[in-house]
């Protein structure tokens, strides 16, 4: 397990909050995408692991199934509950500006954050 | 003078609605009529007679007959998805260039049986889908100049933000059928199908590649009315993709105040050098002044996901203001990309052969969601 990113216990929390004031219904399907720099200690395999922690708090609890793809750096955890929701949580290790993409939505809402760098348009 | 005869077949509460009308906007083309099979529910040939009465033309009730005319160069499909199949082999073989509407057909051996007969007959065709959009081609550009340097992840979603959300009754897992039939229901569609069609072409397109396996879930998180009907309002893949990149799509509603306009439509495309994000709201203007906050509009008794645009016209439903596109329509944007393949004879990118593969795809994740397990293609 890594070492949890003040940022992303920031996060956790105040997501948390949210889903417990009711703001978006019941937690349906977590949708992200993070990406961080390469460090001696971080694997994609680490990243997912606390992100995939962090969605089964958001959903009430962990995953009773998970699928597991990969490309290189880039790790796809595709979670199943017990409750029918879902999340399919990306984890990826590389160069380039770090990016954070999230998506939660609930039964009556939608919570988004992130950063993740704009491609344009043509 | 108009250089292409195009026929309309489907009518109101079809995507006719704005395919028939981006068609009549282009100089090129002239509407010569409305059509469909003469068998067809007559609540379906009563909407298709109204299409035909907004646009002037007449309504021809025998497709046959339609097809037989020579002044028809071009066919917009879009019969229901259960008759796509049978439709669109017709309309090949009568020799006319196709516009289908999404998803090509619902089930692989009605694709493969439209993708052979486009192939026999020698036409063009092509669904309609986002990559003709500018940001569907930015991400393409950044993929072909190595922007992200070489690309390991594609993620697409289509979540339609319409809809009454918070409707739906217990929260429990979905049992998902190996092998849906039925697709097209008044009150709803299914989502994975429908809205996930839009992701999974979009991330086969951008990666050039075919799909080599498909894990995919599916849920009933928001609408009674998918639930009444047993069908999911969200499903989501996994892929596996030849060449060793890999891919996620979503495809659903989330509901009118999920969202600041109309719904999540965008592509993030990972690589070895980093990753970008490519979205229908991007570029866009955003407004805030002292207009009434979008609030959850009336529902059509006969179109409660507010699916068509005629209904919204009906019920004078409002539109989101505050997130302003400065991009064109897609569907203008695809039907002109068509209509530049028609003149310049050459084969569009998403034609009914690209399209089949989706269809293999989706299919193949309805097996996956039914067994809890991966589907090797």
């Amino acid at each position: 397990m890594i070492q949890m990113d003040p940022g992303l216990s920031r996060l956790q929390e105040s997501v948390k909050g949210l889903i417990k004031q009711g703001r978006v219904g019941d937690p349906a399907v977590v949708r992200w995408y993070m990406r961080t720099p390469a460090t001696r200690h971080r694997t994609p395999d680490a990243l997912s692991e606390a992100m995939t922690t962090i969605a089964g708090d958001w959903m009430g609890g962990p995953a009773i199934s998970a699928n597991v793809v990969r490309s290189g750096k880039e790790l796809v955890t595709h979670l199943a509950y017990g409750s029918g929701g879902f999340a399919i949580v990306t984890a990826a290790i590389g160069p380039g500006e770090p990016a954070n993409d999230l998506m939660v939505f609930g039964s009556r809402g939608a919570i988004y954050h992130g950063r993740t760098p704009e491609g344009g348009s043509l | 003078m108009a250089k292409y005869g195009v026929l309309l077949i489907g009518g109101n509460r079809t995507h006719q609605e704005g395919y028939g009308r981006a068609f009549a906007e282009d100089p090129r083309c002239k509407i010569v009529a409305v059509a469909d099979e003469p068998d067809i529910p007559e609540y379906r040939a009563g909407l298709n007679r109204l299409l035909a009465h907004e646009m002037g033309v007449p309504y021809i009730a025998d497709l046959e007959t339609a097809l037989r005319r020579k002044d028809v160069d071009v066919v917009s499909m879009c019969a229901d998805v259960e008759r796509r199949g049978r439709v669109g082999v017709q309309c090949a073989e009568a020799g006319k260039h196709i516009y289908f509407d999404k998803p090509l057909a619902g089930g692989v051996e009605d694709a493969r049986a439209i993708a052979a007969a486009v192939q026999r007959a020698g036409v063009h065709s092509q669904m309609f889908c986002q990559i003709t959009t500018p940001w569907a081609q930015a991400a393409k550009k950044a993929v072909q100049e190595g922007k992200v340097g070489v690309p390991t992840g594609f993620h697409a979603d289509m979540l339609m933000a319409k809809g009454r959300p918070g409707t739906v009754g217990a929260r429990k897992p979905r049992k998902e059928r190996s092998r849906p039939e039925r697709f097209t229901f008044v009150e709803a569609k299914r989502e994975m199908l429908d809205m996930g069609v839009y992701s999974v072409s979009m991330v086969l397109w951008l990666a050039g590649k075919r799909a080599r396996t498909v894990y995919a879930t599916t849920g009933n998180f928001f609408f009674a009315e998918h639930e009444s009907h047993d069908i999911e309002d969200f499903g989501a893949f996994s892929l596996t993709l030849d060449g060793g990149a890999i891919a996620t799509a979503t495809g659903g509603r989330i509901g009118w105040t999920s969202h600041p306009r109309g719904g999540v439509i965008r592509v993030v495309v990972t690589g070895t050098k980093g990753s970008a994000i490519f979205s229908e709201a991007s570029p866009r203007i955003e407004v805030f002044n002292d207009e009434p906050p979008f609030s959850l509009p009336r529902t059509h008794p006969w179109d409660p996901m507010a699916m068509w645009s005629s209904t919204m016209r009906d019920l004078g439903t409002p539109g989101k203001r505050q997130w302003v596109s400065m991009s064109e329509s897609p569907q203008s944007a695809d039907t002109s990309s068509f209509l530049d393949c028609l003149d310049r004879d050459v084969e569009p990118e998403m034609n009914a052969r690209a399209a089949v593969e989706h269809v293999e795809v989706i299919m193949a994740g309805y097996r996956s969601a039914a067994s809890g397990k991966p589907v090797k293609l």
